[in-house]
């Protein structure tokens, strides 16, 4: 699979568990998402995160559901579960393929293969790189700041209005250099590095969804 | 076939010329160096005679044609066979986050097929001697490194004029005269060479033309003025400040970048009063020592200032009495105008005993930035950005201030005039200083040490 699909993959999933009720089929492709994950040999730390990160929300939309819902107490379960396992499932599903494919060979995959324009992705990337750049100025204004005897928080705007002044004085430095570097918006360009579709992306991705409709099909819960 | 200029002048909306009536002629197989001081229009002139003004704003008269084709009204992926151009500031210039990746984007730009993209990288990075730099993070590299990486990027797209504007800013003086060398072999194998400099070593037996810029002007200089080699001589140090006591120590001192050992220095000891030179190659690792010493790089080992461990002292305190110039002017403005931030530093330093409102009237005029102070920090030249980040941290007034090459794109006369003015600081506070720069000339008879950062280890060069 290529990056592409496993965006398109990870997006039908997600509107299929957003459109259907059924616990089944949640946790089974949880528990799928979460051996895909310990597959790709993630960090324990990591995978730590994530599970921090989407405990809180899922127990909170379970109890809601639960003690707030409509109907007996069997369904208002039901319901709790449904919602409460759609938000780990949703994170889980963001993990998968958040560690399966960087950013930048995504949106290079997504020009590619959807024809999308360069001085779009190329937009994203350069904003993409800023965000390293942008926690080192931010470091250097406060530790110039304090150098100048000013000391500047993090709540404080002066921080954010000097960080954004630096942002668009480089934006503008940046699309400089890149016009000086040959970047012509509208142009034809070649790829270095191609990301084509695979058939067997495209199979398993069938494969998947025929799966989950089977499972619906034939599950009680 | 020739870059011609014909009549070319250049202002910024209803404000006078930055530059009026240029007439340029750059040829093929030639080597072309511009000198002239800072903020006198070079940067601007060298972005006309690319194409990037008027796309980039401004208002451009007079034409610039490239084989007599007019540079402005050809497509960039285009003009970029014939004429492409190297930044003042290696870090601006970049939008992908590895080498690789980088010159490829300039490569696709242009349509190539892979193998060709892969073959002309290989080609670039071996003629600037940086193959080993192919997989590395852009963030990683030190400035000069980078500029050998935008160097390599302008070579891949194949320009034949070269359009270099300080290139030598942050190199090293073993890759300073390696690029030059380079820079003579491209001319002689029929690229056209045009390079602007503050420093005019090394030029001499190799330039073909060279051209003042002064006040708006550009004018051609007779083969008689060119630089002339001066020979080499030898370092002398000046006379230590009277002073006694240790302002800083290191011991076991190591220092990584990109998971690279950089610096290991068993012990080093920086005296009150001391102006210490520290020089080394590209990417050795003496901005990561000079922001280790200023708390902004992790490290391994101690470091004490005034008999007390870094890690003890508290960050206000700390920024108190120790400062660092950064080598990028831009990180340390606060404000938005001159005006601003020399308000910014009177409002809060405290105490200022050196620094009176008419000695910085006196450094605003030797500096010539009188006249400057409504106009925004971001519109100045770099040499202007430089002199102002420097007198600003001056009037800080520290006990231990860090510069991180001060003197990058700064003319002779504004380099000798921030020289004059760091040491009459310094002896009327007693400051204690560490320079990094690689303009080491200028410095001599200055310092009265300098460190030599070699081997992962800073070494006291003794000169008779």
């Amino acid at each position: 699979m290529n990056a592409s699909q496993r965006l398109f993959l990870a997006l039908l999933i997600s509107i299929e568990i957003a459109v259907t009720k059924s616990v089944t089929l949640n946790l089974t492709l949880f528990g799928m998402f979460f051996i895909l994950l310990l597959c790709q040999r993630i960090k324990f730390k990591r995978l730590g995160f994530y599970i921090a990160v989407s405990i809180l929300p899922t127990l909170g939309t379970f109890w809601s559901f639960y003690l707030f819902g409509i109907g007996g107490a069997f369904e208002r379960m039901h319901t709790g579960m449904i919602m409460g396992s759609r938000i780990m499932l949703f994170v889980f599903v963001s993990a998968w393929l958040t560690n399966s494919v960087t950013p930048s060979v995504l949106l290079h995959s997504l020009q590619q293969n959807l024809k999308l324009s360069p001085t779009f992705i190329y937009g994203l990337l350069a904003a993409l790189n800023f965000v390293p750049r942008f926690k080192d100025a931010f470091k250097s204004i406060q530790a110039s700041a304090n150098m100048r005897g000013q000391s500047l928080s993090w709540y404080q705007p002066t921080i954010y209005f000097k960080a954004l002044i630096q942002a668009i004085n480089w934006s503008e430095t940046v699309a400089m250099a890149m016009t000086a570097h040959g970047f012509q918006e509208g142009a034809s360009r070649s790829s270095f590095k191609r990301y084509p579709y695979k058939k067997s992306g495209f199979a398993v991705i069938a494969a998947a969804l025929f799966a989950t409709v089977v499972l619906l099909n034939f599950s009680q819960y | 076939m020739a870059l011609t200029a014909k009549n070319l002048s250049f202002s910024y909306r209803k404000k006078s010329p930055i530059f009026e009536n240029v007439n340029l002629n750059i040829e093929k197989g030639s080597f072309t160096l511009m000198m002239g001081p800072s903020g006198c229009g070079k940067s601007t002139l060298f972005k006309c005679l690319a194409g990037l003004f008027p796309q980039y704003g401004g208002m451009v008269s007079g034409s610039v044609t490239v084989d007599g084709e007019p540079v402005a009204e050809s497509a960039a992926n285009e003009r970029v066979k014939k004429v492409s151009m190297l930044f003042q500031n290696p870090k601006e210039q970049f939008v992908l986050e590895t080498v690789e990746a980088e010159i490829a984007f300039a490569l696709e730009n242009l349509s190539l097929e892979p193998a060709e993209i892969e073959n002309r990288i290989d080609k670039a990075l071996a003629m600037v001697h940086i193959s080993e730099f192919k997989h590395r993070f852009l963030g990683q590299l030190s400035g000069g490194e980078m500029q050998k990486v935008v160097l390599a990027e302008v070579l891949a797209l194949g320009a034949e004029y070269l359009l270099l504007d300080e290139p030598f800013a942050a190199v090293d003086h073993d890759s300073r005269v390696e690029l030059q060398e380079l820079f003579l072999e491209l001319s002689k194998a029929g690229y056209a060479v045009l390079v602007c400099d503050h420093d005019d070593a090394g030029y001499e037996n190799r330039i073909t033309d060279f051209y003042r810029c002064s006040k708006g002007e550009v004018t051609s200089v007779e083969s008689d003025n060119w630089p002339k080699d001066l020979g080499e001589e030898v370092f002398e140090l000046a006379a230590k400040l009277p002073g006694t006591g240790l302002t800083l120590t290191a011991s076991e001192l190591a220092l990584e970048n990109d998971q690279r050992l950089l610096l290991f220095q068993k012990e080093l000891e920086v005296n009150k009063g001391d102006l210490i030179l520290i020089t080394g190659e590209n990417g050795s690792g003496k901005s990561t020592f000079l922001k280790a010493i200023s708390k902004l790089q992790k490290y391994d080992g101690a470091l004490h200032f005034n008999g007390k461990n870094l890690s003890d002292w508290k960050n206000k305190a700390y920024y108190q009495s120790v400062g660092l110039v950064f080598q990028s002017a831009l990180d340390q403005f606060l404000t938005i105008t001159v005006e601003e931030e020399l308000a910014q530093v009177k409002r809060y330093a405290k105490n200022q005993r050196y620094w009176t409102e008419d000695r910085v009237d006196d450094a605003l005029e030797r500096l010539e930035l009188t006249g400057l102070s409504k106009r925004s920090v971001y519109t100045l030249s770099g040499g202007q950005q430089k002199k102002l980040q420097v007198l600003l941290m001056l009037m800080t007034e520290k006990e231990l201030l860090l510069f991180d090459e001060p003197f990058a794109g700064l003319d002779n006369d504004s380099f000798q005039k921030v020289i004059e003015l760091i040491q009459e600081s310094r002896a009327a506070l007693e400051q204690t200083m560490l320079i990094v720069s690689h303009q080491i000339r200028p410095l001599m008879g200055v310092v009265n040490r300098r460190l030599h950062l070699q081997n992962r280890e800073l070494n006291e060069e003794v000169h008779a």
